[in-house]
């Protein structure tokens, strides 16, 4: 059996996990394997001819980026899947990289509107984290009236004409919209260029969007951490103190097993892969599951319905512009509407007329034809507005094994049952009828036509399941990713959540990843201070 | 800057890839004359230049037309099947799409469909006028192509190509098609174009590349006018 020790083991190669390593490296911690089923994505140089033959041939840009052989897993409710990404780096190599805060509110939800859950950190416990995060994956933004301790790391990304006439469009409707920030360099940061508009962010080809695999590549360089790849953890294993002893893992190229042995676990596999493994990892003392005195691993997984529209207005829209990037408010999740004190974001992007074959009579065009149709249809600008919902769930909705897919190495995979009950029922509709109502009004005010209306549906960006509190008889870690069960686990990021917000939540996770990170080195230096024996010859 | 540079070479070298495959076409397949390819018993010109008429805007010059089918000819030999295919559980919203939730995989290569389909268009017209495709006036090719590319376009799902409703003709060109109901030459001739540079920058009228990395000197202005 193969053995790998470390002072520190971080579970998962994600963009949590990524945040962990850089934060420990930098404190001097002397020893960190970082773990991860995935096998290393392209290198960059590679991306540029991935990008064109995305766009020349549909073809996949990150091959291979799932569990081999398995279709993705869904859940109960049919809606958007849940991806096993296989990369090192996780889900955030081809993120939109669109990356707001939450708002003060959120973390005081049912104090404030009498619905949710409160925190138990503020937003202001989470700022510093915040910017920390935006520092780390430079972040272009512009200000948006929200709290913040320091301006955003760089300008926003430059907008475009047909941005322009989307933010007016909104302002004549009297919705003041803001740059969206994103994790895009908008001037050379970091090592990295400054965006050049390929507009395929899905495959940045240039390294002008962050992801996580560029932070461990370079820690992996340095030799600040020990980057395993394709090794997948099954279970932790823990000793009489309650301590988790190691992980046992699985070398997915040879089947062999793998035992990692460390001081220190950090669990940053992410949703819904964390809380999973702990559950699948129950001994006699933990029957439920390691984590899980209180019953709730698993449980109070959150997401929020989103709700899209294509909008006809009357200004001209090129299209193909620069389509990527997006305007927002937070004006909607600072201000709830309606007896339900609906909460949601509003971004706004601008869309592209797209040629068809057929008109509007139901006929198939040819040539002159098709160029006619779109030549009329493209003097009226196509906007896409999409918010997402706050939606609380509530602990009927949980994670389980599904019984019909199973990792090659035979253990099965995580399955989401989300329930809408009556409660978040009630929230996802009066969101719905909301968000709707407000997409009219705009057109009516502004000028316009609701062309294609989709949801309230699915729910993007997950997390929970491990969520934090100070009880430990109603939550899984405390306030800093603690497992209240096991001193020396750490959970970071997503799984983390107590409630899922209504924006994008990635550096959400990212905030609390490096909170967490930053106790986990206080208590290092403490041990060390107070056990000089401990300290590294 | 390593970087910056080759991505800046990118669209010459595609370019330049694309004119060596269609330049090396016929040595690389003589068993098969591509779409697009000359062939001894069309001696009326390409039969692919033919459909090009018929699908293409005529604002097109001829020496026009006859790149567009070459690059076509050039888009068809880059075609590589089994290639692990873009599924949309890659990003939240289209995830919600239901003909997203499966593995896909690059299907054959349709050139020999799309031979086999021209050899129809052939024989459809020697059925009806007694003469091949070629030698056909417009107004007759144009029904046929238009019965044809009605028949395909009428097998497709309401989600086989993207949600609006009205099956369009994306950005992603004639590989949207493949594989799907539509798989027709005449289609994906048409994807091909209008999916293209020039295809966009002749609807708006603009220069507009989206295939390309741009920079963003000038983004707050209207793209400027394309001439000719």
């Amino acid at each position: 059996m193969r053995r790998i020790e470390s002072e520190v083991c971080v579970l998962g190669a994600g963009v949590a996990g990524a945040l962990v390593a850089a934060r420990l490296a930098e404190a001097g911690v002397g020893s960190i394997t970082v773990v991860d089923a995935g096998r290393a994505a392209d290198p960059p140089a590679r991306r540029p001819d991935r990008a064109a033959r995305w766009l020349d041939y549909m073809e996949r840009p990150w091959p291979g980026d799932r569990v081999v052989g398995r279709p993705p897993p869904g859940d109960a409710a049919g809606g958007a899947v849940q991806k096993p990404t296989m990369y090192v780096g996780g889900q955030a190599t081809h993120w939109t990289a669109q990356t707001p805060r939450f708002t003060p509110e959120d973390f005081r939800l049912h104090s404030l509107y009498g619905y949710g859950r409160d925190w138990p950190i503020s937003y202001e416990d989470l700022e510093p984290h915040y910017d920390e995060a935006e520092r780390r994956l430079g972040v272009s933004g512009e200000p948006d009236g929200g709290p913040r301790s320091a301006p955003f790391p760089m300008p926003p990304i430059p907008e475009s004409m047909d941005l322009r006439t989307v933010r007016d469009w909104a302002g004549r409707a009297g919705i003041a919209l803001h740059a969206a920030p994103y994790a895009k360099n908008s001037r050379p940061y970091d090592g990295r260029p400054a965006c050049v508009r390929c507009d395929t962010c899905y495959v940045c080809p240039t390294g002008a969007k962050y992801s996580p695999d560029f932070t461990l590549r370079a820690l992996a360089h340095a030799r600040k951490i020990e980057l395993v790849e394709r090794v997948a953890v099954r279970r932790l294993e823990i000793d009489s103190g309650h301590r988790i002893a190691r992980a046992d893992a699985v070398d997915v190229k040879t089947g062999m097993p793998v035992s990692l042995e460390s001081s220190y676990f950090v669990l940053a596999t992410g949703f819904p892969f964390a809380p999973h493994l702990l559950a699948r990892s129950a001994t006699p003392d933990f029957p439920r599951g390691l984590a899980n005195s209180s019953g709730t691993l698993g449980r109070f997984i959150q997401g929020h319905p989103v709700v899209i529209a294509n909008l006809t207005i009357p200004d001209q829209i090129f299209g193909w512009v620069h389509e990527q990037n997006r305007l927002m408010t937070r004006r909607y999740m600072r201000e709830p509407v309606g007896a339900e004190n609906v909460r949601f974001d509003l971004s706004a992007m601008a869309a592209p007329h797209l040629p068809h074959l057929r008109n509007h009579e139901g006929g198939v065009q040819l040539g002159d034809e098709v160029l006619a149709d779109w030549r009329v249809r493209s003097t009226r600008g196509l906007v896409q507005l999409r918010s997402l919902i706050d939606v609380y769930f509530g602990d009927q909705s949980r994670i389980v094994d599904d019984p019909s897919s199973f990792y090659p190495w035979g253990d099965p995979m995580p399955k989401t049952e989300y329930v809408y009950d009556a409660a978040p029922e009630r929230r996802r509709r009066a969101g719905g009828r909301e968000v709707r109502k407000l997409f009219e009004a705009m057109t009516k005010k502004a000028g316009g036509e609701v062309q294609f209306f989709h949801g309230p549906s699915a729910h993007p960006h997950r997390g929970g399941g491990c969520r934090m509190g100070d009880d430990a008889t109603t939550s899984v870690c405390d306030p800093f990713g603690r497992a209240h069960d096991h001193e020396n686990l750490f959970v970071a990021g997503a799984p983390l959540l107590v409630t899922g917000g209504c924006t994008n939540a990635t550096l959400t996770f990212c905030a609390l990843a490096l909170r967490t990170a930053d106790r986990l080195v206080a208590e290092m230096k403490r041990n060390r201070s107070e056990s000089p024996e401990l300290e590294p010859a | 800057m390593d970087f910056l540079a080759k991505i800046g070479r990118r669209g010459i070298l595609q370019t330049c890839a694309q004119l060596l495959a269609t330049l090396l076409w016929p040595w690389r397949q003589p068993a098969r004359a591509a779409p697009g390819a000359e062939r001894a018993d069309d001696p009326a010109g390409s039969r692919m230049d033919a459909l090009a008429r018929v699908v293409l805007p005529t604002a097109l010059s001829g020496d026009e037309r006859r790149r567009v089918v070459a690059r076509f000819a050039a888009w068809v030999e880059g075609f590589a099947p089994g290639v692990e295919l873009m599924a949309t559980e890659d990003t939240a919203f289209l995830s919600e799409l239901p003909f997203s939730r499966q593995m896909r995989s690059a299907p054959t290569s349709p050139r020999t469909r799309y031979d086999e389909q021209l050899d129809a268009l052939d024989e459809e017209a020697r059925e009806r006028h007694g003469v091949a495709f070629t030698a056909l006036g417009s107004t007759e090719s144009d029904a046929i192509v238009r019965e044809l590319v009605e028949s395909a376009v009428a097998r497709l799902k309401p989600h086989d190509l993207n949600p609006i409703g009205a099956p369009a003709l994306w950005l992603a060109g004639p590989a949207a098609f493949v594989g799907t109901p539509a798989d027709h030459v005449a289609i994906a001739l048409m994807a091909f174009y209008f999916g293209s540079a020039e295809g966009v920058g002749r609807s708006l009228e603009r220069v507009v590349d989206p295939r390309t990395c741009r920079g963003f000197d000038g983004i707050e202005r209207p793209p400027r006018r394309r001439s000719g």
